[in-house]
């Protein structure tokens, strides 16, 4: 078991800015554009609707109403099937581009990408790769759209090529599920497949898929950490459903870095801009006011104390010298939904 | 009868109709929604364009848009500017202003022809492939028009292309460049002039218009020969040899046919005959010269096969001439026999007829210019005689 040293930023609650929440639901999963200008998050109103939103940020305060992503040219004029989800936002560190899972109710899960030139969201096309798509992600350089698909097997691992939008690797095949798939700098790829009711780590490199971590309960949404070298992933090989941060340097090597966490709803731990840091809310409602991050070598864990109750899905990001986190919570206790803030946090992580 | 019921009759079947049609494109929207879902943009497309076959009632905001997304999924730029002006005429959102723009910000209007030398069309290449998949899908589209068409008018995205081993790039601010693809080792490998006519707005893609506007140069040489005049005290026939120019300009209806205009001058020249009969030279006449200043105009039908041409088409020419000699009645007392060879005549002519030829121009001159060679032939009467010449000029005309 690590030592942790816990500092508390001398109890002193950060001052953060409200993102404007334009419907009614829950703010969820943040997630910061390349730039750190904009943070993509859903909204989910518990009625089978979950709807992407895009709010532009100047100096860690949210600017203007954000803007609504969804799969219509017109949202207002165009009618269409009900019910439909725009979720799992990732960005393109290149152009800048919003690559999201998109479905209409009873229809299949596809990914959309949208360029935030008033342009209807792209699809991957149907012709190109079919089946339910999910799990998107990108290749250091941008130009390679990591995902799963379930047209072969029960979800395999695909890699699409963004230079032509049709030249696409099949990464896995299996008759198991696989998922949450993620590039490092050298193209290896970290995923993980669902077998015997556990998920467990797996890495794909030169061509061969060999598994990384497993044991008992789920080790899942995996994170290149450390310079591609170790990998930091949620599991819950405790069982009784609480969930851990650990990191792994090695196969079959893992070190647990925060116990007791609150599981995001789909994001994968959440890293510091220098790769230092990894970020997490946790369940105990005592602890549950700040935002925590603990150093990936174990040697330090401090709380971003916050005016919110359960917070949670933190995201950093670096914008000109200044480290801003974006991170949900409750107003306060028995609030109806959760709301989305941004924090400086620059000073904080020294 | 009272015309009131009548007018009211004729309105109630005109906002019927209009109803009716309403109705029809409300159809054809629900449809193009469905084919939307399953991402069939040709289908789409199709229905879009059923829209305009419409008389009465007009296609929505919400149509237009759906028409102007199943043109950027086919790649057809133009096609979505002018759906989005439409939209935008009905209706302006910040979003569909947001997507126009963003259309001049990324994409430039270029006109792209492969002349017909060119046995194999060569590929038209961009040096690094843009990212955004609208961009990827206007150059595919662009690429197959030029496979297709030999030619490509519309919007591709900026950047450095290739074609036939030579590069032209397009960029921001371009106003519609014409590039003309020529064959690898040319020292001009790729012309292009700026700010064709209507250089904004490139034609809607979809449509066949394959018109162009070429000017066409004939510089040559030519022998005329005027024929016996059906009338009495008229000029003998004269003839001669001299020069024949034309300027004008080709319409391309097609790739293969066209319509040449020339208007031009046409010269002969001939030497006079010094008499030798005693008693005419004792009254002092002397040799007089063919001198043939004309001016034509000229509308002929073009065929081109490859770098060959053939044209023909009417022709007219009025010319003023002086020549030697008169063709004298029986009744003319006055003058003594042979006398009649040796007399000036001026005067001018009207004449119209036919006139066609042979144009070979294959070479690459510069600036989007073939060079080559033609010969021509025309005949034409005035009413009294007929008037046939033949030329051999230097070519130069517009691809």
């Amino acid at each position: 078991m690590m030592v942790t040293t816990l500092w508390m930023m001398g109890m002193q609650v950060a001052q953060a800015g409200q993102v404007q929440v334009p419907a009614d639901g829950h703010a969820m999963n943040p997630v910061w554009s390349p730039d750190g200008k904009k943070v993509a998050f859903e909204i989910n109103g518990q009625t089978g609707s979950i709807t992407l939103f895009v709010a532009n940020v100047d100096g860690g305060n949210s600017a203007g109403v954000p803007e609504k992503i969804g799969l219509k040219v017109e949202q207002t004029s165009f009618g269409g099937s009900s019910g439909t989800v725009t979720a799992a936002p990732t960005w393109n560190p290149v152009n800048k581009a919003l690559f999201f899972e998109g479905s209409h109710k009873g229809g299949s899960n596809r990914l959309y990408m949208y360029s935030f030139n008033g342009q209807p969201a792209y699809p991957v096309p149907e012709n190109v790769i079919s089946g339910d798509l999910s799990w998107p992600s990108f290749s250091k350089d941008g130009m390679e759209l990591l995902f799963v698909s379930d047209a072969t097997g029960k979800g395999d691992v695909y890699a699409l090529s963004l230079r032509d939008w049709k030249t696409k690797r099949q990464i896995t095949s299996s008759e198991y599920s696989e998922m949450a798939p993620r590039f490092d700098s050298d193209g290896n790829i970290v995923y993980t497949r669902k077998q015997n009711d556990a998920e467990d780590i797996f890495v794909h490199k030169s061509g061969t898929n060999s598994d990384w971590v497993g044991g008992a309960g789920d080790q899942t949404r995996p994170q290149w950490a450390d310079s591609d070298s170790s990998v930091v992933y949620f599991t819950s090989e405790r069982g009784g459903g609480v969930w851990d941060v650990a990191i792994s340097s090695g196969q079959s090597q893992s070190t647990t870095l925060a116990k007791d966490i609150r599981l995001p709803f789909r994001a994968a731990p959440s890293l510091s801009p220098d790769g230092k840091w990894v970020a997490y809310g946790l369940e105990n409602p005592d602890k549950a006011t700040s935002i925590w991050l603990t150093k990936l070598d174990g040697s330090k864990t401090i709380a971003i104390k916050t005016p919110h109750q359960a917070c949670a899905e933190p995201s950093l990001t670096a914008v000109d010298g200044k480290v801003y986190l974006a991170y949900t919570g409750l107003p306060s206790e028995g609030s109806n939904w959760r709301q989305l803030h941004i924090v400086d946090v620059t000073d904080k992580l020294q | 009868m009272s015309l009131l019921p009548l007018i009211v009759l004729i309105q109630t079947a005109d906002a019927a109709s209009v109803e009716e049609e309403q109705a029809e494109m409300a159809r054809i929207l629900e449809d193009m929604k469905q084919f939307r879902e399953k991402a069939n943009w040709v289908v789409v497309e199709k229905r879009y364009q059923q829209l305009s076959e419409f008389s009465k009632a007009s296609p929505t905001v919400e149509m237009h848009l759906l028409g102007a997304e199943a043109a950027s999924n086919l790649g057809n730029v133009s096609a979505v500017k002018t759906r989005l002006e439409a939209s935008l005429a009905l209706e302006e959102t910040e979003k569909t202003k947001q997507w126009y723009d963003s259309i001049d910000a990324n994409y430039a209007p270029v006109t792209i022809k492969v002349p017909k030398k060119f046995d194999e069309i060569p590929d038209l290449n961009i040096a690094t492939m843009p990212f955004f998949p609208d961009q990827q899908l206007a150059l595919a589209f662009a690429q197959k028009s030029i496979q297709e068409n030999r030619k490509f008018q519309g919007y591709v995205p900026f950047g450095e292309y290739t074609i036939a081993g030579s590069t032209f790039t397009v960029a921001n601010g371009d106003s519609g460049e014409v590039v003309v693809v020529r064959s690898v080792g040319s020292t001009d490998a790729v012309a292009k002039k700026t700010k064709p006519k209507d250089s904004k707005k490139p034609k809607d893609s979809t449509s066949s218009d394959d018109s162009t506007v070429a000017m066409r140069l004939d510089l040559g040489v030519s022998a005329a020969s005027a024929g016996e005049s059906s009338t009495v005290n008229q000029a003998q026939p004269f003839g001669g040899v001299g020069t024949r120019v034309g300027v004008g300009v080709g319409y391309g209806l097609s790739d293969a046919l066209s319509l040449v205009a020339e208007v031009g001058y046409h010269g002969s020249f001939g030497a006079g005959e010094a008499p030798v009969l005693s008693g005419v030279t004792s009254v002092g006449y002397d040799a007089t010269p063919t001198l043939y200043h004309g001016a034509f105009g000229w509308l002929a039908a073009s065929m081109a096969f490859n770098d060959v041409e053939v044209l023909v088409g009417p022709i007219t020419e009025f010319a003023t001439i002086q020549t030697q000699g008169i063709s004298l009645g029986t009744d003319s007392m006055e003058y003594s026999q042979g006398q009649g060879d040796y007399i000036p005549v001026k005067g001018s002519i009207l004449a119209s007829g036919l006139s066609g030829g042979i144009t070979y121009a294959g070479m690459n001159v510069g600036d989007g210019l073939l060079g080559g060679v033609s010969t021509y032939v025309g005949a034409q009467s005035d009413g009294a005689r007929w008037y046939t010449w033949g030329q051999v000029s230097l070519t130069i005309k517009g691809q």
